[in-house]
Order: C-alpha cells, then structure tokens, then sequence
C-alpha cells in the first residue's frame, strides 16, 4: 500500500457562490491523486458538495450531499468541455469521466480515467523528470475540471528543485 | 513452454450457479410478499439478475426504467459492479440459497455506484477487460482492434450464457504467451477493506510464480500462514497454483482474477 501516493488537495477548494433568495451557498470540491497499478500512472479523483443540502450519511467526508455529474458539469467543469457531454463524458485528450469506487476510502468518486494518460504524457516527454511529472500532469488534466496550480510552482527557485 | 488453455475447467467456472432467495424491504409495501428464488450464474452481475426479474418486478408495479434497484445482505448494500460470485464469498455467509433483499427506493448514493443499469455494468466490465489486457500486454490494442461487434458480444454472450460465443472473442485478448507482462488480479480482505491490487509480474527472475509467491508479495503478514486461504469461485486454492495458469482458467470474464482471503476454520 505505499505505492500508492495521495494528495488531499483540501488547500485549494474550488469553490462557486450560488446567489439564492435564501443566500449565498457554497460547494466544496475535493480532488485526489491516487496512482493507479493497473495503468501505472497517477489518476485524478474528485468528488464535490452542496454544503446547503443538509444530508448527513456516515461515509461523507463533507457535510452535504454530493453532487450528481451533471451539477459538476454545470459548476466544477470548464465551459469549454460542456461539448464532451455529448460524447460520452470525454475530455478530449484526457480520457473519460467515470465513476468508481476510491482505491482507498472505497466509496463512489469520478475520476479522469488513466488510460490515455501515458500517450498524452509522452508528447510533452521532453525534460520531464520524475519530480516534475506530477506537476506537469496536473497541470495538463486538473484546469478541465477545476483544479488549478499556482505559477509559483513552475518558478525556478533555489528551494523549489 | 505454453499453458494449456483447460476448457474443462473453464466451463464449470462459466457454469457456476448460485442459489438465491431474494425478499422484498417489507418496508416498501408491495403486493406481492413471498420471496422470489432465482438460481444466477456466478459470473454474472446484479443488473443482470434484476433484468431477469423484470417481469416479476414489473408485475410489482415497479418501473424499471425510472427505477435504481439495489440489493443489501444483512444491510449491507451489495456492489452491483462486482460478479455475483465474488459478492458472495465475500459475504462469508454459508447459506444456501444465499438470502439478500431487494430495494426500489433510498439508493445508497453513498456507498453504491449511480446508475445500477444493465448498460453501466457493462462499460465496467469493458473497462476492466482493457485493464486486463493493458496489464498482459502493456498496451489495449487486442481490445481497441476487436471489432465493435466483437465488444459487444463479450458482454452480450456473458449476459446470454453463450460461452462458445464468448470465447471465439475472448480466445484473441487471453492467447498465453511467454511475454507477459503483469497479472490482472484483485484482492479482497473483507468488504470494509479497500481492494487491494498491485503491479504483479508473471516470473520472479524467468522462474514461474506460484498463487503462494504472489501472495507472500503483497500481503507478506498472511502468507506463508496456516490460517488464511485464498478462494475464487467459491473453491480454495492450493497455494502452488502456477499463477500463468490461474489467469488463463480461474479469471472471471472480465479476464482478471477476483480472489477473497478466508479464515481457514470457516
């Protein structure tokens, strides 16, 4: 199981501010990166809440009920990928929105299924090293669907090797 | 040196039949209140099973087509992507026929995947065949040449009990050779336990593996070990199953070996 490598992007919630007669509401996304032994890549989850629709179950990490994959289309999902929805949940290049059980909390996320990754990474092959891979990864499928990197990332620094 | 394709062996996997006694939520007032009995096949998947049903369903008053029907043992939500087979070793329940409940209404969103159709579980178990055959090969092409009509009928013939019709596809994705790559193969510990799947090489240095060298990899706490036993299709294997010839003939349709961890006294 330490193969598998985690990050719990909780820092960076992409969050969309419903104006509603009743307020404001917010929802929650959360997206983790879980690598997948069947394809040996990383392999982006993410699911979203409606912290306003008061549903408590024991599994949910987050107050609320989670959000069905057209509401993430309607909110979490960039403009330019509403089109995919007409071709089976495709984005572009990236591969398929699917849903599946978390390889570790075991319950239902989307994900952006793995199999065109290796492909896709292999156009951008040059001087990528295995510390910038997730990076650079990340970087190319997280956008479509709400997850954003700063730019600092990509900054040479001292510290930033 | 090649592994002999068993067809014996592969039949009476196809063939293995489970007895079921599915109850209605007595919750959800129905007209009818006796039990139904169905016998379904072990590779087969609940979807399936409720197609089967839909006439009884229907006659309930039930519509299907608006409908997500689920099934709990012993209030335990059943996973309709999983074979039936799997669902019930898993279960660790010894009875026959194996008593689950059948649900119209409250679909555990939570803990289910949405949309228990027919159509769904078959872009899983598509899916999973691509796995399979890029975790073999090291590439999805054996199954992105077949032709559609070809995809179609690995389900189709699942779905149809038509093994022949099955294996004239499947014979192209699941051809032994002496390259292969890693074994498709999941692991269950228990149904609270996450499954458990790793990147598993045929040979260990050009020697073949045996079921106990795989399984003293991943989970070296159990095996070697006197007191927990790997089970598929109800039938506990000896540990020195050559791994090339279990993937050939112990796989579920879906070309991957499911295998439950069992307490030995059970």
């Amino acid at each position: 199981m330490d193969e598998l490598l985690v990050l719990q992007e909780t820092s960076d919630p992409a969050t969309a501010k419903l104006s509603e007669q009743e307020g404001e509401t917010h929802l929650t996304v959360e997206y983790h990166i879980v690598y997948s032994p069947g394809y040996q890549v990383p392999v982006l989850y993410f699911n979203g809440y409606d912290a306003g629709k008061k549903k408590r179950t024991p599994l949910s990490l987050k107050e609320g009920t989670a959000l069905s994959l057209d509401e993430l289309y309607q909110w979490i999902i960039s403009k330019e990928m509403q089109q995919s929805l007409q071709h089976g949940n495709r984005l572009s290049q990236q591969g398929s929105i699917s849903q599946e059980d978390h390889p570790i909390l075991g319950f239902p996320f989307y994900y952006i299924h793995p199999c065109e990754t290796q492909s896709m990474m292999r156009l951008i092959s040059h001087d990528i090293n295995i510390h910038s891979y997730i990076k650079s990864w990340l970087s190319l499928i997280g956008p479509t669907i709400g997850c954003t990197l700063s730019h600092q990332l990509f900054l040479s620094s001292p510290t930033n090797k | 040196m090649s592994v002999v394709f068993d067809d014996i062996i592969s039949k009476k996997i196809w063939d293995g039949k489970l007895p079921i006694q599915i109850s209605l939520n007595p919750s959800e007032s129905h007209s009818l209140t006796e039990p139904i009995f169905i016998e379904a096949a072990r590779c087969s998947y609940l979807p399936l099973v409720t197609e089967h049903l839909a006439s009884i369903y229907n006659g309930l008053g039930i519509d299907l087509t608006n409908t997500d029907v689920w099934y709990d043992y012993q209030g335990e939500p059943l996973k309709w992507h999983y074979p039936v087979g799997l669902l019930y070793d898993l279960s660790g329940s010894k009875d026959r026929p194996w008593r689950i409940t059948v649900h119209f209404q409250d679909f555990p969103n939570d803990i289910l995947l949405k949309s228990p159709s027919v159509e769904a579980a078959q872009d899983i178990f598509m899916a999973m065949v691509k796995q399979a055959d890029f975790l073999r090969h090291g590439t999805t092409k054996r199954v992105m040449n077949l032709s559609k009509n070809d995809q179609s009928q690995l389900w189709e013939s699942l779905s149809l009990d038509r093994f022949d019709e099955y294996w004239n596809v499947n014979q192209h994705l699941i051809a032994d050779s002496d390259s292969l790559r890693y074994v498709p193969l999941r692991i269950y510990l228990s149904n609270q336990c996450p499954v458990i799947q790793e990147v598993v090489s045929f040979t260990n240095e050009g020697n073949p593996k045996v079921l106990g060298d795989v399984l003293k990899d991943i989970l070296p706490d159990l095996f070697p070990s006197k007191s927990a036993t790997p089970m598929t299709h109800g039938i506990r294997l000896p540990l020195d199953t050559p791994i090339r010839w279990a993937s050939q003939n112990l796989s579920f349709p879906d070309n991957f070996l499911h295998v439950v961890i069992c307490n030995e006294d059970s």
